[in-house]
């Protein structure tokens, strides 16, 4: 069993709101999950750590959220600077930072190193684990870029990740009511004609 | 009423303006066009001299099976899988909440094998709740229309033609009420597919599967007419069988795509609208050319004639779109295309003589005669919208702020805060995860509110850009508001792509979802727009379309507008 990259960016999307993003934000969650993930790393598990850390976080979530310092970077448009401070889910910065400098950029937070660029991301140094590190310090480097490996489906690992997503999905859909199922489709009249 | 035009360069015609097309009951009388992607496909598939066969039918006597349909084109085959079921009547509905169904069917990239075939049997047949691969490309399902393929099994069994007056007000055996593609529920993404040429435009590969699904639906209904009578059962007549399309049940779960795809919608409309302004920039037209039209005019007055719907505003529509048609036929006998010109004129007496009804009805009608002008614009209808469009945060403040001024100049007056003006509200149901609208100040669901209101969106970010300095950039002042970066990407969008948005109230108490869903329906190249309420139509598809072994011998474009005897 395996998803489309589609439903994935999708319900990453959808998540993200839940999760408490503004929708213009969740789609930028979803641009970088979808992103990620067609270079084979773990978009869907990144989000969804990053939105569980968040849910009910007693700190400022703002400082240390990668999608708001990655749009603020592409919206700024004046280069990616070396630091860039502590992140939670440094993975999810990756493809803003891509998007800002497409001929390439290195990027290194705990034991973790990657060229990314438009080509996608590949990964230089550290272990799956690394990749996903809950926090850390964020830094980036010239590179030249490299062209990752094209994938093109969520494979069946990437299934604990989505239910993971899925429970902040949920937070976007209204509960039904006798009231809404009738008059909110707008249906309600026979189809055996 | 009078609207600047704009030109487009290259040819010197003018453009109707977004402000005009774009409104939502200009939007809800749009019909299908040389230009719809039923149309294209076929066209498109004629001139690659497509094949078509029929590999598998494994149906019982009792309609119970499975059976292929296989369309080889010169790069590529595809062959769609359709499973034929047992429905009790109890079962039978045609709401996305229903779960189980006459006929289910998917599109396989290639040639399925006898694995395939077992494994789409255990997926297939219960839609949502299974699973497709990357070599499926759509999921779909029907329900039969159950008078008239009761009524076609049981004439053609006792060796009868049906009754064409029994197959005209309903128009097909069958009604699909969802055709997924692009990646839904595990099928292959659209980036699998986007850059094969024969599904260039847009909604190929769902059109293709509708398509063979028709032929499907009289396949069964003539296999079912021989099983209860094997020793006087007949086929039907090729022009009776041509009357039959297939049918199609839509609610809300499309109404908001076109806000949701807002540069595809732009690709859309430009397409149409350039199409327009090409041929009002002709400076006459040939005898052959206004032939072609008026022999047009009078095949789509009998469609007219027989458009008939029990929907009360659709209802009043539909009459004076008869009433367009006669002052239409009058006006053409007074020889007004032989000048210079001719189409602007005949447009611009439109403008001021028809209902929106009979206005876009004479705009389907005008490109008909201009394949060799238009038919290329097919191509541009798509748009990848896997990237998102970025934002300019270089912008400055006051430019962003203008933008919005002339996008949405008119939601400028109305006050948003006034009851009529926010009465609705989109959000999806946790049951089905569908789209759904509801009355905001009956039911507490604002907190999960869609972004489906663009307008009100704008005025509210334009009320937010109030406290900023007119050399502030946008991304100062989306560091402040993230709240309002949805809004500054639609602007933005709009500004490159000006039919991007729609320039009307989505959320105000009198819209109506059907113009909407008639907007979309249209570029398919729907007919026999039916509304069964303000939010839920029914339409045929493909009626008078030729059947796959006719394709090769008759014109698609012919065929679609009925015949005059």
């Amino acid at each position: 069993m395996s998803w489309s990259l589609g439903e994935a960016k999708s319900l990453a999307v959808k998540a993200a709101r839940g999760g408490g993003m503004p929708w213009g934000m969740a789609e930028e969650a979803g641009f970088a999950v979808h992103w990620l993930q067609s270079s084979g790393m773990p978009g869907l598990a990144a989000l969804a750590a990053y939105l569980e850390w968040r849910d009910g976080c007693p700190r400022d979530v703002h400082d240390l959220c990668p999608v708001a310092l990655g749009t603020a970077l592409m919206d700024a448009g004046r280069g990616v600077p070396e630091n860039l401070g502590t992140l939670r889910q440094p993975l999810l910065l990756a493809p803003f930072i891509a998007a800002c400098s497409p001929a390439g950029m290195r990027l290194r937070w705990g034991g973790a190193e990657a060229i990314v660029s438009e080509a996608g991301f590949v990964r230089k140094a550290g272990s799956a684990d690394a990749f996903l590190a809950a926090e850390a310090v964020c830094t980036s480097g010239r590179a030249v870029a490299e062209v990752a490996e094209a994938v093109t489906r969520i494979p069946e690992s990437g299934a604990q990740a989505m239910d993971r997503l899925k429970r902040f999905a949920e937070r976007t859909y209204a509960p039904a009511t006798e009231a809404s199922r009738l008059s909110g489709a707008g249906a309600g009249t026979t189809d055996n004609d | 009423m009078k609207h600047a035009s704009k030109t487009c360069g290259a040819t010197g015609a003018a453009k109707r303006p977004p402000e005009q097309v774009m409104r939502l009951p200009r939007m809800g009388s749009f019909h299908q066009t040389r230009l719809s992607f039923m149309r294209v496909l076929l066209r498109r598939m004629k001139a690659a001299e497509w094949t078509f066969d029929r590999p598998v039918w494994r149906i019982n006597d009792a309609g119970v099976g499975v059976a292929t349909y296989r369309a080889k084109g010169p790069h590529r085959t595809y062959t769609l899988v359709a499973f034929a079921h047992d429905l009790p009547a109890d079962l039978r509905s045609d709401r996305v909440i229903a779960e189980a169904w006459d006929s289910t069917f998917t599109l396989y990239d290639g040639e399925p094998t006898e694995d395939d075939l077992t494994r789409l049997a255990a997926h297939v047949p219960v839609q949502e709740a299974g699973r497709l691969s990357d070599r499926e490309l759509v999921l779909s399902r029907a329900n039969r229309s159950v008078r008239l393929f009761e009524h076609v099994v049981d004439a053609l069994s006792r060796g009868a033609q049906p009754d064409p007056a029994v197959i005209a007000p309903v128009g097909y055996l069958m009604r699909t009420t969802a055709v997924y593609g692009s990646g839904k529920f595990g099928a292959a993404d659209r980036d699998k597919w986007a850059d094969r040429p024969e599904f260039t435009g847009s909604f190929q590969p769902e059109l293709l599967s509708v398509w063979l699904i028709r032929s499907f639906t009289l396949d069964l209904a003539e296999h079912m007419a021989k099983a209860r009578a094997p020793g006087t059962a007949v086929t039907m007549k090729p022009a009776l069988r041509r009357s039959i399309g297939v049918g199609n049940s839509t609610g809300l779960g499309m109404a908001p795509f076109l806000l949701n795809h807002p540069a595809l919608i732009h690709e859309w409309i430009d397409a149409r609208e350039t199409a327009l302004a090409r041929v009002r920039a002709l400076e006459t037209a040939s005898a052959a050319e206004t032939a072609t039209f008026t022999a047009l005019v009078a095949r789509a007055q009998i469609n007219a004639a027989g458009w008939h719907v029990d929907h009360a505003g659709q209802a009043a529509k539909c009459d004076g779109l008869r009433a367009d048609f006669d002052l239409l036929r009058d006006h053409l006998g007074g020889d007004v295309l032989a000048g210079s010109r001719p189409w602007d004129r005949l447009y611009q007496w439109a403008e001021a003589a028809l209902s929106l009804e009979g206005q876009e009805q004479l705009v389907s009608l005008m490109l008909e005669p201009y394949g060799a002008l238009v038919d290329d614009l097919a191509t541009g209808m798509s748009a990848d919208e896997s990237a998102l469009a970025r934002i300019d945060g270089g912008a400055g403040v006051a430019t962003l702020r203008s933008q919005i001024q002339d996008i949405y100049a008119w939601a400028l007056p109305v006050d948003f805060d006034a009851p009529a003006a926010q009465a609705r509200l989109w959000y999806v149901s946790e049951e089905k995860l569908e789209p759904r609208l509801a009355e905001r100040f009956d039911e507490p669901l604002e907190p999960y509110e869609q972004p489906l209101a663009p307008a009100r969106d704008a005025m509210r970010a334009l009320a937010a850009l109030a406290a900023f300095q007119d050399n502030a950039t946008v991304a100062e002042f989306l560091l402040r508001h993230p709240e309002h970066r949805h809004t500054v990407r639609r602007v933005q969008l709009a500004v490159r792509k000006p039919y991007a948005e729609i320039r009307d109230n989505t959320i105000a108490a009198g819209m109506l979802p059907i113009d909407l869903l008639r907007c979309k329906l249209s570029f398919f190249g729907a007919t026999r727009f039916d509304p069964r309420s303000d939010r839920w139509v029914r339409i045929t598809m493909f009626q008078g379309a030729p059947f796959p072994d006719e394709l090769a011998v008759s014109d698609p474009d012919d065929l679609a507008y009925p015949p005059l005897t």
